[in-house]
């Protein structure tokens, strides 16, 4: 038997009845339902997604950002008590420290803190996710260890302390 | 009436064209809102709590930042006990009685760097019992942890400097020493900043053996 070349497939392919073809209808109706399941599935997620952001929002009482910073040293350490930002001032490799943030609110909130930024990966707090009576004063402590094997220089963060209704 | 394969065509491209829309969109949507730190905005709304940053610092010296290396008491020489340290200046001490130390560096320094005058204390984690396994029943002068502060730039402490001289880290249990005031007044002018702490130890004969570690710990308090 003759091997078809590809000048008679290409005629084959024209040659077939696009309009009366079922099996090609059934291809195009499969694919117009996939696809219109893909969409309404991306609308009914963003849906469920604003309607949980909605609800995350009208929880917030407050939000604040406070800066950090520390210049990491070979030797000595340098103490920074200013209260523009939480400044760590110098830390010598292998040291570490601590500094507080002293917070209250007027309403009973839930406070959750989140540390960002390259200074993030030295810091940790002391307590996250706790409760806040209304008009009391509370104090979260934030640490730092500088590991031996880090890079000596001037690193930077951002702290989020958010108070959320219960 | 009947839709011809032509029409279903046309029709699967605009909805292939829609919902990639679609989803691109709604995904893009939802990255932007959870890029920080879940579904929070970066305005600041402060209305109902306050956040204040507390005036004081507390910072720890890194432990090898004055290594004395190894080595033991030269008993076989006579010798009961061991002497050495840096000193406030970062002179070396270092006596007979000691085979194999190897004391080098500088004085442990601490730093005024923020913009206004802080008083100082300092927090040792143990004695000479508890940080070089001295017997508690030594006198003092025999077995002896000490330490002197100083001016590491002249005229820093411009309140009341303390422990000047060689002072014994006092005795007490293995639980932090409670914070000693060596500054009342440290000055954050750039070229006036500074304390110096030097460390002098005493090693006994019956010290046990092994690694000793104690942590400094300074704390910073704005006045």
């Amino acid at each position: 038997m003759k091997k078809p070349n590809k000048k008679s497939k290409i005629s084959n392919i024209k040659n077939i009845n696009w309009e009366n073809n079922k099996n090609i209808r059934l291809i195009l109706i499969f694919v117009l339902i996939l696809s219109m399941g893909v969409l309404f599935g991306a609308i009914g997620y963003n849906l469920y997604k604003w309607n949980e952001y909605s609800k995350y929002q009208s929880r917030i009482i407050a939000i604040h950002y406070v800066n950090t910073s520390v210049q990491i040293t070979s030797f000595g350490i340098g103490m920074n008590g200013d209260t523009d930002s939480l400044k760590f001032g110098k830390i010598s490799l292998g040291g570490g420290g601590e500094r507080g943030l002293n917070i209250n609110s007027t309403k009973k909130a839930l406070v959750k803190v989140t540390i960002s930024g390259d200074m993030a990966q030295f810091m940790s707090v002391d307590k996250n996710d706790f409760i806040i009576e209304p008009n009391t004063a509370d104090k979260i402590t934030f640490h730092i260890d500088i590991p031996e094997n880090a890079e000596t220089g001037n690193y930077t963060g951002l702290i989020q302390v958010l108070f959320l209704k219960p | 009436m009947e839709i011809s394969n032509k029409t279903l065509a046309w029709l699967v491209v605009a909805a292939i064209v829609v919902s990639v829309f679609g989803t691109t969109m709604s995904l893009w949507n939802l990255n932007n809102k959870e890029s920080f730190a879940g579904y929070v905005t970066l305005t600041n709304s402060t209305a109902g709590a306050t956040v204040g940053i507390s005036q004081s610092v507390i910072l720890r010296f890194a432990i090898n930042a004055t290594n004395f290396g190894s080595g033991s008491v030269n008993s076989g020489a006579g010798y009961w006990g061991c002497n050495m340290g840096i000193n406030a200046s970062s002179t070396t001490i270092y006596q007979n009685g000691c085979t194999g130390f190897n004391p080098s560096g500088n004085a442990l320094v601490i730093e005024n760097v923020g913009t206004s005058y802080m008083n100082v204390t300092l927090n040792i984690t143990g004695n000479a019992t508890t940080f070089l396994g001295n017997s508690p029943s030594d006198a003092i002068g025999s077995g002896a942890f000490m330490y002197e502060v100083s001016d590491n730039e002249s005229g820093s402490c411009v309140g009341t400097k303390y422990n000047t001289s060689w002072t014994i880290v006092q005795n007490g249990t293995a639980t932090a020493i409670s914070p000693i005031l060596i500054c009342s007044n440290l000055s954050y002018a750039v070229s006036s900043n500074s304390l110096a702490i030097g460390l002098n130890i005493t090693l006994t004969n019956n010290a046990t053996p092994g690694a000793k570690f104690v942590v400094f710990t300074a704390q910073g308090t704005n006045i």
